[in-house]
């Protein structure tokens, strides 16, 4: 199962950037853990050191990314100073699962919620993360039901913050002004007419 | 099926091409379609394993009464080592008959590792060409054939990294692998152009030493720069330099019978529907010389 061991350590190496840099600097040991023969071994090593590994790496961040940012786009922008570092330790731990790259969606999510919400004070974050949170379940759950089955389905999220001044300048990719007063708002959003439609009350 | 008699120029379908579709279809020869975006795969395994997504290739199945139509396929993997997803082939020859395909093709990589495919790479990844490949290839291109019932296609795959000492060069490991299966070809030329520029293979020299009989299908497209190399992006227009390797090909093809524009949906806003029939209009041009000549 040689060839299945190469194949293993070059996805490794593609989806972790950390790796494909040990390898670069010590292919030898940072390569121990596959079961290689010499040829495909040093094949790694030389690849490792190719810009085109280092593209590689990109792409399939790149890739990675793309069904994140289709989900959590505004999350992303307030996220934007820590979400380098955000997607290295999810991604050195976590490899997609599946074909379609769907599950890093979840994984984000997941990432978010245990890891960032509870131990980090984003301003902003907790509101735009459970905003676009219920628009991706929302759209998830339209895809095997009717449009009539999805009417009257409406999600409530609690905002902290006037959501005018919020989701505007980050639906244009845009940070919302930092220090806004605190004003409790409740945005509701449901699928109407195939479409998702977002409104908001001050409570 | 409606049957291909002698190359024509296509299109590879995408969201942003619906209403071209609609309106434009007298401008197609054949449309090819990537089936993935039809559905959503759970997995090996899975008890509903392909999820159909609510009509995203309408425009699709409705050219397909009227144009021959192409499966282009992106989630075989075929390359895998340790797993041949039949039931992926099984849901292709599925699409196949549905749409009454001309052919099927899918590209020369592998995505997928681990026993039931466990984790994918985000990327597809190009092989050695060595013996062993080759070996492990065969038989599921021969499988491959049975299920779909119709010829089976191979693209030529973009490498960004050079393994150096391989056994075989890719036009080789080609002609080897058509001989032995009785596969055909979809000669990417921007893969081509690409590998040529980033890792200054040879790409005349490339084309020389193909069996280009075997080729079926030429894809052509456009790409850009990233990180000091010439990326298969399929952003706007097909690239300056695919288009002297068209015209040298068609005329040394004979059993071509395709050759199709591809571009990513985001390049839409730069190209057009004008800029979509520039291309094509290139292309049959092209086409038209050889026969005139």
């Amino acid at each position: 199962m040689s060839l299945a061991e190469f194949q293993r350590a070059l996805t490794h190496m593609t989806l972790d950037v950390r790796l494909a840099r040990r390898i670069k600097r010590d292919g030898e040991s940072a390569l121990a853990p596959y079961g290689l023969t010499d040829r495909e071994r040093a094949r790694l090593m030389r690849i490792s050191r190719q810009p085109g590994m280092a593209l590689n790496c990109t792409l399939a961040r790149a890739n990675r990314f793309t069904s994140i940012c289709d989900a959590f786009p505004m999350t992303c922008v307030v996220l934007e100073p820590w979400l380098r570092d955000l997607l290295d330790d999810l991604w050195s731990t976590e490899a997609p699962a599946d074909y379609q790259l769907r599950g890093e969606i979840d994984l984000f999510a997941r990432c978010v919620e245990r890891e960032w919400l509870p131990r980090k004070n984003i301003e902003y974050l907790r509101e735009i993360f459970d905003y676009e949170r219920a628009c991706h379940e929302l759209v998830t759950a339209s895809r095997g039901s009717s449009l009539e089955a999805m009417a009257g389905t409406v999600r409530r999220i609690h905002f902290s913050h006037d959501p005018s001044h919020i989701l505007p300048p980050l639906q244009d990719a845009t940070a919302p002004p930092p220090g806004l007063p605190i004003t409790p708002h409740i945005v509701e959003v449901e699928i109407r007419d195939g479409a998702l439609e977002t409104r908001w009350h001050r409570t | 099926m409606t049957r291909v008699t002698e190359p024509g120029v296509g299109l590879l379908f995408n969201p942003a091409l619906a209403d071209f579709v609609r309106a434009d279809l007298e401008q197609l020869n054949h449309l090819a379609v990537i089936p993935d975006r039809a559905w959503i795969d759970h997995g090996p395994g899975h008890r509903r394993r392909f999820e159909e997504l609510p009509v995203p290739l309408a425009p699709v199945e409705q050219a397909a009464h009227r144009l021959p139509i192409a499966l282009h396929a992106i989630g075989l993997s075929i390359l895998s080592a340790d797993f041949f997803d039949t039931e992926y082939l099984d849901q292709l020859a599925r699409w196949c008959e549905r749409l009454d395909c001309a052919w099927v093709s899918e590209h020369l990589s592998f995505t997928r590792v681990g026993s039931g495919h466990g984790t994918h790479a985000a990327l597809a990844l190009a092989m050695p060409y060595d013996a062993e490949v080759l070996d492990l290839l065969i038989p599921r291109v021969r499988s491959a054939r049975r299920t779909v019932g119709v010829p089976f296609l191979l693209e030529n795959p973009v490498a960004y990294v050079d393994y150096g000492d391989e056994e075989m060069s890719e036009a080789e490991f080609f002609n080897a692998l058509m001989a032995e299966t009785g596969c055909g070809m979809l000669l990417d030329l921007h893969n081509l152009y690409a590998n040529a520029r980033n890792r200054r293979c040879d790409a005349p020299e490339y084309l020389r030493r193909l069996d280009l009989s075997g080729v079926i299908e030429i894809h052509i497209a456009g790409g850009d720069e990233m990180m000091g190399l010439h990326t298969d992006s399929h952003a706007g227009p097909v690239h300056a330099g695919v288009w002297p390797l068209l015209e040298w090909v068609l005329p040394r093809a004979p059993n071509l019978r395709a050759v199709t524009f591809e571009f990513h949906e985001g390049s839409w806003p730069l190209l057009h529907r004008q800029g979509v029939l520039t291309q094509l209009n290139i292309a049959r041009r092209a086409i038209e010389q050889v026969g005139a000549s």
